[in-house]
C-alpha cells in the first residue's frame, strides 16, 4: 500500500518538482532542432514541420515561465502562439500547394526564380507498376478517332 | 411495490459489490492506495472487455437487423439466434492469411489499423456509467466511488482530441496501400471528418456554456436537474447526432468505404485481423458517439429520477440509451440513401457550420441576459431554425430535381394503375 | 516521479523531434511529429497544465497534422520524383547554426542556474498554479481580450490568404 501511495501520490496533486530549468533546457533543445530542420532539409514541407517544432519549442518555454512565475498568462500565451501556428499552417501549406502547381516542385532551391515558367499541365498520378503517363495525356485530348486509338 | 422489489434486488446486487470496493478506496488524505489502483485498473479491464464485446455483438446485431428490414433471416446457424456469430467470424479472421500485399508501406500499413481502434477506446476513460456510491471502508470511513474511469475536468476537451486522432487511422491506412482506391478512402476519410469535427466540436460549446464545466459529471448533475439537454439544445443535439455519423463513416456519409465506388475504400487492401481490426475501430466509434450523445444531450445515466433506485440502475438505463443509439445506426443505414461527396461537404461547411455558430451565439446571449423565459424560449428558436434550414434545403432541392413523375415521356404511376382499373 | 515522467516525456518528445527533421518520407516526418506533440502534452499535464495539454492535442494532433497528411496525399508524394531531395549545397552550415545556438543559449541557462535565478526544490514546492480551463478563460478574456480579438482577424486573415493562393488561377 504504501508503495503504490509512493508511486501516485505525486501524480495526484502534488506541487511541482520539476526543476524549471529543465524545461527551459528541452525548450531549447527543441528549438536547435527545428533550425537544423530548416537549415538542412530543402523540402518545403519538412522546413514548414521544423518551424511547427520552434514553435513548439516556445510553448514548452512559455509553460515553464508560467510556472516559475505562478502567472497563468504564460499559458495563455501558448493558446495564442497555436492560433498563429495554425494561420501560419494554413497559408503556408497554401504557399506549399501553389508552388506545387507552378513548378512541380516541392523543393526550395527550385523557387529561384520569379518569372513564372509553364511547366504544362499537372503530372496525372502515377502508381507503382503503370508505364509512363504520357499516354493518358494523349487519351485525354481525345483527338484522334476511337478506332486509331484502338488500333495503336 | 415494484419499488421496494427494486430496491431489494438491487441492494443484494449492491452489497458484495460495495464491499468488494470496500478495499478499493483512497486513504484518508485523498492519496491513493494500493487498493484504489487495482480497483482502477479492474475497471478498465471491465470497460474494455463490455466494449469489445459490444463491438463483436454489433456486428451480429447489424447482421440480423439488416436482415430484418429486408426480409430475411440473417446468420442464425451458429448458437441461439446466430448469437455465437462474432466467435465464428472472429475464427475466420485469425486463421485468414495476412497478406501483406508487396508494394505498402509496411510499417505505417501496420500500424493504421491499431491507430484507429486505439483512441475509440480510450475515450471511454472519461464516461461517467453511473452515478457514484458511498461505501465503508476498512478504516469506517465513508468513501464516494465513482464508476468513471477518470473524472478529469476537461472531460468535453479530452473526448473532442481524442475522437479528432481516429482520423489518422483511416488516413493512413489508405496512404500506406498505395493503391488508388484506397488513396481517395484515405483522402475523403481525412477531408470529411475534419470538417465534421467543427460541427462536433461547436455543438457541444453551448451544452459546456449552459453548465458552465467542462466536466462530464457536471453535464450529467445538470441534466438531472433541469431536464435532459436535448430539450434546451434540440439543434445542437440534432447537429451532434449527424456530426457522430459522419464522423464513424457510417451511412448515409460513408464516402470513405463507398462499395460501389471504391471497391472498400482505405480498407481495400486489408485482410485477416487488421481488417477485422478497421471493423473494430468503426464500431467502437459508433459505441463511443452513441455514449457521448447520451451523456451530453440525453441525460446520460439518469431517467427521470428511476437512476435513484440504485447505481446498478444507472448502468442499466445508460446501457438502454447506448443501446437505441447503436440501433438507430443500423435503422439510419438502411433508411437514408448514401449522399454524394459535394453534399456532405455542402452539409457539413454551409448548412451545420453556420447553424453551430448562430446556435453558440443564440446561447451565449441568452446566457448573458441570465432571464428564465429566454431559456425556455430558445429552444422553440432552435427546433424553428431545423425546420427553417430543411424548408431551405427542399427548396433548393426541388428546384434542381424534377420529380421522375413530372419528366416528359413518364407515364405517372396513379394514372397506369387507373387505366388498368378502368379496363 | 514527476520530474522522472517529465524526462520520459521530454525525451520522447525531442527523439521524435529529431527524427521528423531526418526523415526522408514526409509522412513519416508528420507522423513522428504527431509524437512530439503527444509527448509535449504529456509533459504539459505532468506541469500541471491540463488545458494547454488538451488543446495541444485538439489543435496540433487534430487538425494541423491532419492537414499536413492530407496535403502530403493531395500532392502524391509517393512519387519518387518528389520523395528524392537533394543533399543541401552546406549541410554543415546547418548543422553550425544549430550547435551554435544550442551552445549560446545552453550557456546562458546555466549562468542563470549558478546565479540562482531558477526556484529551488524548496522554493517551487510554494508554487501554486490553478492551470483549469476556468483560469486560462478568465485570464484569456479579461487581462488578454484585446490579444484575443486580434488573434480572430490574424486568422480571418489566414483563411482569406489561403483561399486566394490556391485557387486555381493566380492572375
Amino acid at each position: 500500500m504504501t508503495l503504490a501511495s509512493a508511486l501516485l501520490a505525486p501524480v495526484l496533486g502534488a506541487g511541482l518538482a520539476i526543476p524549471i530549468e529543465w524545461v527551459i533546457g528541452l525548450g531549447l533543445a527543441l528549438f536547435s532542432v527545428g533550425i537544423l530542420g530548416v537549415a538542412c532539409r530543402r523540402n518545403i514541407l519538412i522546413m514548414l514541420l521544423s518551424v511547427e517544432i520552434m514553435l513548439n519549442a516556445a510553448n514548452v518555454v512559455l509553460v515553464g515561465f508560467s510556472r516559475m512565475h505562478s502567472e497563468i498568462s504564460g499559458q495563455v500565451f501558448v493558446f495564442f502562439s497555436m492560433t498563429v501556428a495554425a494561420a501560419e499552417v494554413a497559408v503556408g501549406l497554401a504557399i506549399l500547394i501553389a508552388v506545387y502547381r507552378l513548378r512541380r516542385s516541392i523543393d526550395a532551391d527550385d523557387t529561384t526564380q520569379l518569372r513564372e515558367i509553364d511547366y504544362g499541365p499537372l503530372p496525372p498520378i502515377k502508381l507503382e507498376g503503370e508505364p509512363s503517363h504520357h499516354a493518358h495525356d494523349d487519351h485525354d485530348d481525345a483527338a484522334e478517332p476511337v478506332g486509331a486509338a484502338g488500333g495503336a | 411495490m415494484i419499488h421496494a422489489l427494486a430496491n431489494l434486488g438491487l441492494g443484494m446486487l449492491h452489497q458484495p459489490i460495495a464491499f468488494l470496493f470496500g478495499f478499493f478506496d483512497r486513504a484518508g488524505d485523498g492519496s491513493a492506495t494500493f487498493g484504489w489502483v487495482i480497483g482502477k485498473i479492474l475497471l478498465v479491464l471491465l470497460v474494455t472487455h463490455v466494449i469489445l464485446i459490444l463491438a463483436a455483438l454489433m456486428v451480429w446485431a447489424e447482421r440480423r437487423v439488416s436482415a430484418w428490414m429486408q426480409g430475411r433471416l440473417g446468420p442464425n446457424r451458429v448458437g441461439p439466434e446466430g448469437l455465437l456469430q462474432p466467435l465464428a467470424d472472429l475464427g475466420k479472421f485469425m486463421f485468414k492469411e495476412d497478406v501483406i500485399p508487396g508494394h505498402v508501406h509496411k510499417v505505417m500499413y501496420t500500424i493504421a489499423p491499431l491507430i484507429t481502434v486505439i483512441p475509440a477506446m480510450i475515450t471511454f476513460a472519461v464516461i461517467p456509467f453511473t452515478g457514484s456510491f458511498e461505501t465503508s471502508g476498512a478504516t469506517g470511513d465513508t468513501f464516494i466511488q465513482s464508476w468513471q474511469i477518470a473524472d478529469l475536468n476537461i472531460g468535453v476537451l479530452y473526448i473532442l482530441s481524442v475522437t479528432g486522432l481516429g482520423v489518422y487511422g483511416l488516413t493512413l491506412g489508405g496512404w500506406a496501400s498505395n493503391s488508388k482506391y484506397s488513396l481517395l478512402g484515405g483522402v475523403r476519410a481525412s477531408a470529411q471528418m475534419i470538417s465534421y469535427e467543427l460541427s462536433l466540436g461547436l455543438a457541444v460549446v453551448p451544452v459546456v456554456l449552459i453548465v458552465s464545466s467542462l466536466n462530464l459529471g457536471d453535464v450529467i448533475a445538470w441534466q438531472a436537474d433541469n431536464g435532459w439537454m436535448a430539450f434546451h439544445q434540440p439543434l445542437a443535439a440534432f447537429i451532434f447526432m449527424i456530426a457522430v455519423y459522419a464522423e464513424t463513416n457510417r451511412l448515409p456519409f460513408d464516402m470513405p468505404e463507398a462499395e460501389t465506388e471504391l471497391v472498400a475504400g482505405y480498407h481495400t487492401e486489408y485482410s485477416s485481423m487488421k481488417f477485422a481490426l478497421f471493423f473494430m475501430g468503426e464500431y467502437t466509434a459508433m459505441t463511443v458517439g452513441s455514449a457521448l450523445l447520451v451523456t451530453l444531450f440525453l441525460g446520460g445515466w439518469t431517467f427521470f429520477g428511476l437512476e435513484q433506485l440504485g447505481w446498478a440502475m444507472g448502468v442499466l438505463i445508460f446501457s438502454a440509451k447506448v443501446l437505441f443509439f447503436l440501433f438507430a445506426f443500423i435503422w439510419v443505414r438502411w433508411t437514408i440513401p448514401r449522399f454524394r461527396y459535394d453534399q456532405l461537404m455542402w452539409l457539413g461547411w454551409g448548412i451545420f457550420l453556420p447553424l453551430t455558430l448562430v446556435n453558440v451565439l443564440l446561447t451565449a446571449g441568452a446566457l448573458a441576459m441570465d432571464q428564465a423565459w429566454i431559456m425556455w424560449i430558445l429552444p422553440l428558436v432552435l427546433i424553428a431554425s431545423i425546420l427553417i434550414a430543411a424548408w431551405i434545403g427542399w427548396k433548393r432541392d426541388e428546384k434542381k430535381f424534377q420529380p421522375l413523375s413530372d419528366a416528359p415521356g413518364v407515364i405517372p404511376a396513379g394514372a397506369a394503375t387507373g387505366e388498368e382499373a378502368s379496363a | 516521479m514527476t520530474t522522472a515522467l517529465f524526462v520520459i516525456f521530454g525525451a520522447t518528445a525531442l527523439a521524435s523531434a529529431l527524427l521528423a527533421v531526418t526523415r526522408k518520407n514526409p509522412v513519416a516526418s508528420a507522423m513522428w511529429l504527431v509524437m512530439m506533440f503527444f509527448g509535449l502534452a504529456g509533459g504539459y499535464v505532468v506541469l500541471e497544465a491540463y488545458f494547454v495539454a488538451a488543446v495541444q492535442v485538439l489543435v496540433y494532433a487534430g487538425a494541423i497534422m491532419v492537414l499536413f497528411l492530407f496535403v502530403i496525399m493531395l500532392l502524391d508524394l509517393r512519387s519518387e520524383h518528389l520523395m528524392e531531395e537533394e543533399a543541401p549545397r552546406m549541410p554543415i552550415l546547418g548543422v553550425a547554426a544549430a550547435v551554435l545556438f544550442l551552445a549560446v543559449s545552453g550557456i546562458a541557462l546555466l549562468n542563470a542556474v549558478d546565479d540562482g535565478m531558477f526556484p529551488d526544490a524548496a522554493a517551487r514546492a510554494t508554487l501554486e498554479l490553478d492551470g483549469s480551463a476556468r483560469a486560462i478563460g478568465e485570464s484569456l478574456f479579461g487581462t488578454w481580450l484585446l490579444a484575443f480579438e486580434v488573434t480572430s482577424v490574424l486568422l480571418l486573415g489566414a483563411i482569406f490568404g489561403a483561399v486566394i493562393l490556391t485557387k486555381r488561377r493566380l492572375t
